[in-house]
Order: structure tokens, then C-alpha cells, then sequence
């Protein structure tokens, strides 16, 4: 099974979606040998102190601790990113990971110049795997999408607005 | 949206500050009121410069500019981040990934 490291954005991205069914976060929990670093579960618990969408789906997550692998992570401090990020690309690079899945969109450029043989995705791109894969429909993946790009306010985002038209091309 | 306020604390030019109170005084509002939608409205500006990077995005993705126009317009930084994006939306990388 490919081990896939999880960041932040990410998992909270798939625990907005986690009470549909079918759940994007149990898939990926399901198809992949899901690895999270320490400093994420720490930025899991910050995030699901708040009363909002975000908060609900980073606990969401945390219940779903059984099917992941928490594993510490020593930061390599060359890296200019937050401790989650940092932390996801230096396990993804000590561990040989097949995959780093990342919604920072804004920061995607770094972390993909210091990963060394590990693909990046993104949720959008996940889905596009899963409807690849058959793991969902077209339209159940795009519903998904819909839901979480509400909640990450996704909207304006023009990449997410083309991996949209994959999900339909699919 | 919020009501709550916080308190801020700046140091901005004598000259911009004068011409604030007496555009106050004008409207009869205090200093606060001003700076405040001047903020406000630079805000909203700057959400719209945001939606022509996302054109300006949207355009590399379609192929319709190369990646050295992408970074003459939005720098080097952003045009990494919209590279890998693109890449995100390759069908062969799709393919890749699904074949893991």
C-alpha cells in the first residue's frame, strides 16, 4: 500500500467532508498507508479548538486516529515553512513516501522543490485519483468538492475551478 | 461579521494624518472613521488584485501565456506555486498517482 504523509490543510480539508457518504476521508485512510507527523496532530488539536466548520473537521480527523499512523518527526530547520509542512516533507523525504497530500496552495512551490522522490497532491487532485480509480463517480467526487471548497472558500480559486472540469471530463 | 474591535497603533506621516482630520472635519466623522474605510476599501482592492492573479492564473493553466510570462507578472514565488498547481491538473500525473 503507498504510504501517503498528510499535512494540516489537508486532513481538514477531507474532515469537512467526513459525515457524506461517500467519505473522502475514509477513502483516503482505506487506499493509502496514511502517515502523519507529530507537529500535525499538535496543529489538528489548535484547529479543532474552534467552534466552526474548520474546528469540526480537525476533530473529525483526531477521531479518526485509529487508521493512521502518528510517527515523530525531527524538523529540519533549512526548510522555510510552518512546523506541519516542515515536518510532512521531512518525513515524506526520511521515509521514501510515494505521496505528500497539501492544500497550501500558497506555499506549494517550496514544498515541492524540497520533497526529493515523493509526488505532492492536493485534495482537488486526490479526488481526480479516486474518480480515476473508480474509488467515486464523477459526480459524487464533484459534490465532495462543492463541499469542501465552500468550507475553504475555494470559490475565486481557479485551479480548484479546473480540477472541477476534470472531475467532469472523467 | 464581527463588531468586535481591537485596538491598533501606528505611526504614519504628519501630512496624511492632517489631511485625515480635515476631511473628517468635512464629513463630520472623527479620524477613526476615516482610516478605518480607507482600510476597508484598500482591503477590497487588494481582493481584487487577487482575482486578476487568479485570472492571470487561469490563463496558464489554458496555455494561453508561457511560464516566463507567468513570472513576469506575478513574480517567482507565486509562479512556482502555479506550476505545481498546473502539474496538479496534468491527466498523466493523475494517471500516475492512480497507479501507485
Amino acid at each position: 500500500m503507498p504510504i501517503l504523509i498528510a499535512d494540516t490543510s489537508a486532513l481538514v480539508s477531507l474532515g469537512i467532508a467526513s459525515e457524506s457518504s461517500p467519505d473522502p476521508l475514509s477513502l483516503c485512510l482505506d487506499e493509502y498507508d496514511v502517515r502523519v507527523p507529530n507537529h500535525v496532530v499538535e496543529e489538528l488539536h489548535d484547529v479543532a479548538s474552534y467552534d466552526d466548520d474548520h474546528g469540526r473537521a480537525a476533530n473529525a480527523v483526531l477521531d479518526h486516529s485509529a487508521h493512521y499512523t502518528v510517527q515523530s518527526v525531527e524538523l529540519d530547520a533549512e526548510f522555510p515553512l510552518d512546523d506541519g509542512e516542515n515536518a510532512a516533507v521531512t518525513l515524506a523525504n526520511d521515509i521514501g513516501a510515494e505521496l505528500v497530500l497539501c492544500d497550501e496552495f500558497i506555499r506549494l512551490g517550496l514544498i515541492h522543490a524540497s520533497l526529493a522522490d515523493t509526488r505532492l497532491v492536493t485534495t482537488p487532485t486526490l479526488l481526480s485519483v479516486f474518480v480515476r480509480t473508480e474509488t467515486l463517480t464523477s459526480e459524487n467526487a464533484r459534490t465532495l468538492l462543492d463541499e469542501i471548497s465552500t468550507a475553504r472558500s475555494w470559490e475565486a480559486n481557479s485551479y480548484v475551478e479546473r480540477a472541477r472540469l476534470l472531475l467532469d471530463d472523467s | 461579521m464581527s463588531t468586535e474591535k481591537k485596538r491598533v497603533q501606528f505611526r504614519a506621516p504628519n501630512r496624511l494624518i492632517d489631511r485625515t482630520d480635515a476631511l473628517a472635519a468635512v464629513l463630520g466623522e472623527d479620524r477613526t472613521d476615516i482610516l478605518v474605510t480607507a482600510l476597508r476599501e484598500y482591503l477590497q482592492d487588494a481582493t481584487h488584485d487577487d482575482t486578476l492573479t487568479q485570472e492571470i492564473a487561469a490563463a496558464y493553466y489554458d496555455d494561453e501565456i508561457t511560464f516566463d510570462q507567468l513570472k513576469a507578472l506575478v513574480g517567482a514565488e507565486e509562479a512556482a506555486n502555479l506550476r505545481v498547481l498546473k502539474q496538479q491538473l496534468d491527466e498523466d500525473f493523475v494517471d500516475e498517482v492512480a497507479e501507485l
